[in-house]
């Protein structure tokens, strides 16, 4: 029971605003946080709810990949910390962005997709069964078999014929 | 076999330029300048990193060597070499973003590290195993970089590149024939039978086309020269005679020739698929654990059960229909142009355009059944979530939210079958209204001419139109095969590759030639600087090294997920350690027999599995021969005899799925009974008792107490206190040894993990206490 006391009494601290933060970007891209009283340390953006709400709860974490501060809002960061910030979690954020989708077709147990991204031309694979996942707002998002994320931000805006080849994937 | 493969397959590095069109391996350029850099001492590991600081695509390549690394940058059409001492590196991060991660070389300086690069996750294996070796390095200074490697750097890389789709997918044939083509290899020990199959399949084709001739025979040289007094009514009656009962002949010979292809077809189908289950499943039981991790179980049961039935199917009647088809459609079409080439052209011409149409129809149903698969399978998974999660649907009162959730999903079932149905029931009358226009061309273009007198060319006689017309009839079958002939050969085809995948699957646990037996292993366990990761890239177990003598009893402790699990499953060479070695008995385990070597090692897990089966079947499982007394023996010794025989059925009770269900305390006390049976050198008791209250605790533990006795045993509990007979506790934590000692000299290090360990569960306990 005194643990529990404990941490509760941690977590309150945390949250304190006397408690300040800075964060600042490295000439190499790196994010440093420094909190008052201690080393700065490189941190990672990882968003709590990439695709629910973007904006909010954003956990830093160090390099063992452990919590070390988390925002849950922006606007308590200070202007120069929000802006550091920002432009790592855009980065952090990166995904293959689908502008055309020339060809999806099924070779034996996988499912070859032909795509143009923002980041070029680029295949990838999705074993059989697994879907894209349709997000609100008309996206569609397919992750392939190594982890890598491909978003179509707006279905609308693909060509007709594109829309054609991800029709069998869509909802409606 | 093994030719075979080639022939049919992708090699590993067609398979990287077919799937990510990425260069198979270190440009020959870049590879000439870096080892002149450095003297000619050999590129080590290589990476591919795809993404450049702004996000775009760029080629650049971390090379690693003995001394030092290379990073090398593609700029328009030269390439810029960065060299950094393997000594400076301070320590190495891997930063996984959404779908990108980043490498930073540290140096000490925050500020300026050696080098920060940003890939895909497609790279990120090969680029880990550049990593892994940094990171040892920097953590370790007498590390020498010296990597026992016997594989070459390009076979590194393309394995690397290729694991995650060989996860998927084991093995890549160059296309749909060539399965085809693999899959007809099987019938190559059934010659005479698929000779016989098929010459019966012929032979009926071409008896099917001569009723349609000798009808229009007789109406020609018998009916009408009868009808106009050419003939005499006796010599008409004769030649009938004669020709009916030819065509009885016919349709006696054709069954004759359907049976011979019917029952030919139909056993070899089952001898293939028979061959092909027993080596499926004997292949299966060759394979690595990883293999079955990788899968659903579901999916490797289909394998050896509904898809050998598919490609039965295939076989047994697939091949020969669809060859038969098309044989009859040229017979037909020959015929048709032989008897009358005007009226034939009007049937052959637009035969090409029909099996378009069917062509592109079946390629629009795909689409639909696509999409119907994936509302099928959201409908599907609502169940597989609920059905065994009942329980927690009941517990939050969500049964009204999950009615209307598997309604709607139900409802969107619906809406795609009817839009299947709506496309298929529209085309089928369609198109059969285009063969029937085909046919009614031919009343029209043909009874003029029939009616026409007998010296114009284009005269028709009334036999041949009627034969004619009786072969128009025999157009709709085949064309009906031949249109469903895609879908059917992608079926087969899929099955068969899943099939030829398990069997193209190599082994990753292999015995060497040379392989050595221990009789009997003494039990020295030695692990030096072993590491080991599951997926390649987080390394599992750290730089693991330990001795323990023979009879030793080492208990394995730290927090869950810290790799305890792990390090026993190496020991029992489920999966080979990634770098180090374990030596047992001062063998290297993977110059150890690894049948022989598993037989004197004896494991407890948590969940015991049972077979289906009888108990006394389960507890002799691992030793067949064991007699009755010594059954009785092992199960007293485990305290599971008293359980047993408060059953009606006692020893002969059936259990496992359907049978008698037992407690978890029971089966664990049969699995320590099958344990005890084997009499192991080396024993592992994987979380044996933590699934059960403390009274079967007590008699589970006084049974282990028994079975530790002169073997060697490494025993990972939850609760620290059933750990108290172990000579020596090793404490893991984040994948890495990091305390060893006996419980009280683990207890006196200030701020250690064993002593946190150990207070928490005092706090625990005495908690529990306080509630009771
Ligand atoms: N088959 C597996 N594939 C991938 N990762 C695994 C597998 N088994 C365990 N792991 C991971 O390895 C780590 C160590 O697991 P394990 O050895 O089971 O720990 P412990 O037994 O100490 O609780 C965990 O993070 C776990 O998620
Ligand atoms: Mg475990």
């Amino acid at each position: 029971m005194l643990g529990q006391d404990a941490n509760k009494r941690r977590v309150r601290i945390v949250s304190s605003p006397e408690n300040k933060v800075s964060l600042r970007r490295s000439e190499s891209g790196l994010l440093l946080f420094k909190k008052a009283g201690e080393e700065e340390i490189s941190v990672s953006v990882q968003l709590c709810f990439p695709w629910s709400g973007a904006d909010r709860f954003l956990s830093l974490k160090n390099s063992d990949l452990k919590e070390v501060h988390l925002v849950s809002n922006l606007m308590d960061l200070d202007h120069d910390s929000r802006d550091a910030l920002l432009k790592t979690m855009l980065e952090e954020q990166f995904v293959f962005e689908v502008i055309d989708v020339y060809d999806v077709r099924e070779e034996f147990e996988l499912r070859v997709w032909n795509v143009r991204t923002t980041f070029g031309d680029r295949d990838f694979q999705t074993p059989l069964n697994s879907w894209p996942r349709e997000l609100g707002s008309g996206s569609l998002l397919v992750k392939d078999v190594n982890g890598d994320v491909y978003l179509i931000r707006d279905l609308k805006a693909l060509s007709k014929k594109a829309q054609e080849k991800v029709w069998a994937f869509l909802d409606e | 076999m093994r030719l075979q493969r080639e022939k049919h397959h992708l090699r590993m590095n067609e398979m990287l330029e077919h799937y990510y069109s990425q260069a198979s391996q270190l440009p020959v350029e870049v590879r000439g300048q870096v080892e002149k850099a450095w003297n000619g001492q050999a590129v080590i590991l290589y990476a591919y990193v795809d993404l450049n600081p702004q996000f775009k695509s760029q080629e650049q390549w971390l090379v690693l060597g003995a001394k030092e690394i290379a990073y090398v940058k593609r700029d328009g059409e030269s390439y810029t070499f960065k060299y950094i001492d393997r000594k400076l590196i301070t320590g190495v991060q891997e930063i996984p973003g959404l779908s990108y991660t980043r490498l930073v070389l540290l140096s000490g300086d925050i500020e300026a590290p050696h080098l920060v690069l940003r890939y895909s996750h497609r790279q990120r294996r090969a680029v880990s195993n550049i990593a892994f070796v940094l990171d040892q390095q920097a953590g370790n200074k007498s590390f020498n970089g010296e990597t026992s490697n016997k594989v070459s750097s390009d076979e590194i890389y393309q394995e690397s590149m290729l694991h995650s789709i060989k996860e998927a997918q084991a093995s890549v044939a160059k296309n749909k024939f060539a399965v085809v083509f693999r899959l007809l290899s099987y019938l190559a020990p059934y010659k005479l039978s698929v000779a016989i199959g098929m010459g019966g399949a012929l032979l009926m084709t071409a008896m099917a086309l001569l009723p349609p001739f000798i009808t229009g025979y007789l109406i020609d040289s018998v009916i009408k020269p009868f009808q106009t007094g050419a003939m005499s009514y006796e010599e008409a009656i004769q030649i009938s005679i004669y020709t009916i009962a030819g065509l009885a002949l016919t349709y006696i010979f054709r069954e004759f020739f359907a049976y011979l292809r019917l029952s030919k077809m139909a056993y070899l189908g089952e001898y293939v698929a028979k061959d092909l289950r027993d080596h499926v499943y004997s292949h299966l039981q060759k394979l690595s654990l990883n293999y079955f991790s990788s899968k659903q179980t579901g999916s490797i049961i289909s394998r050896v059960g509904s898809d050998t039935d598919r490609i039965w199917d295939f076989i047994a009647f697939g091949v020969v229909e669809v060859t038969t088809s098309i044989i009859m459609l040229i017979g037909l079409g020959s015929v048709l142009l032989y008897l009358d080439w005007r009226l034939g052209l009007l049937v052959v011409v637009p035969l090409p355009l029909i099996l378009y149409m069917i062509f592109r129809h079946g390629e629009k149903m795909q689409s639909l059944f696509l999409r119907a698969w994936r509302k099928w399978s959201a409908l599907t998974d609502c169940l597989s979530d609920t059905i065994p999660g009942i329980k927690v649907v009941k517990a939050f009162n969500r049964e009204e939210y999950e009615v209307s959730r598997f309604e709607k999903r139900n409802d969107s079932v619906l809406g795609e079958f009817n839009r299947i149905h709506k496309a298929w029931t529209s085309f089928w009358p369609l198109l059969m209204l285009s063969i029937q226009a085909i046919i009614l061309s031919v009343w029209i273009f043909g009874v003029p001419r029939v009616l026409s007198p007998g010296e114009e060319v284009t005269a028709l006689s009334a036999g041949t139109f009627v034969s004619f017309v009786l072969y128009l009839t025999m157009f709709i079958q085949p064309i009906e095969i031949i249109g469903q002939m895609a879908r059917m050969v992608n079926r087969a085809t899929s099955s068969a590759h899943r099939v030829f995948e398990v069997l193209d699957t190599k082994p990753q646990i292999k015995d060497q030639g040379s392989a050595v037996k221990l009789e009997p292993v003494e039990g020295r366990v030695e692990f030096k600087q072993v590491s080991f990761s599951y997926d390649g890239v987080r390394q599992t177990l750290k730089a693991v090294s330990f001795d323990v003598s023979p009879g030793e009893m080492i208990g394995l402790v730290g927090p869950s997920g810290s790799g305890k699990t792990t390090l026993v499953n190496l020991l029992a060479r489920f999966f080979d350690v990634g770098s180090g070695q374990i030596l047992v008995d001062g063998v290297d385990l993977r110059d150890l027999e690894s049948g022989h070597y598993r037989k004197q090692l004896g494991m407890v897990l948590q969940d015991p599995y049972l077979f289906h089966g009888t108990i006394l079947e389960n507890i002799r499982y691992a030793k067949p021969e064991a007699s009755l007394d010594e059954i009785i023996q092992a199960a007293k010794a485990a305290n599971a005899h008293d359980f047993i025989i408060k059953l009606p059925q006692a020893y002969d009770t059936m259990v496992g799925e359907r049978g008698h269900t037992l407690s978890g305390g029971e089966r664990q006390r049969l699995s320590i009974a099958r344990a005890i049976l084997v009499d192991p050198r080396i024993l592992i008791l994987d979380e044996a008792t933590s699934a059960v209250d403390s009274e079967t605790e007590k008699k589970i533990q006084d049974a282990l107490d028994t079975l530790c006795k002169g073997r060697t045993v490494f025993a990972i509990a939850h609760r620290l206190s059933t750990l108290t007979a172990a000579d020596r506790l090793l404490v893991m934590k984040d994948g890495r040894l990091v305390e060893t000692g006996s419980h009280e000299e683990l207890l006196r290090i200030e701020g250690g993990v064993y002593r946190k360990l150990f207070e928490t569960q005092q706090r625990l306990s005495g908690s529990q206490f306080l509630r009771e």
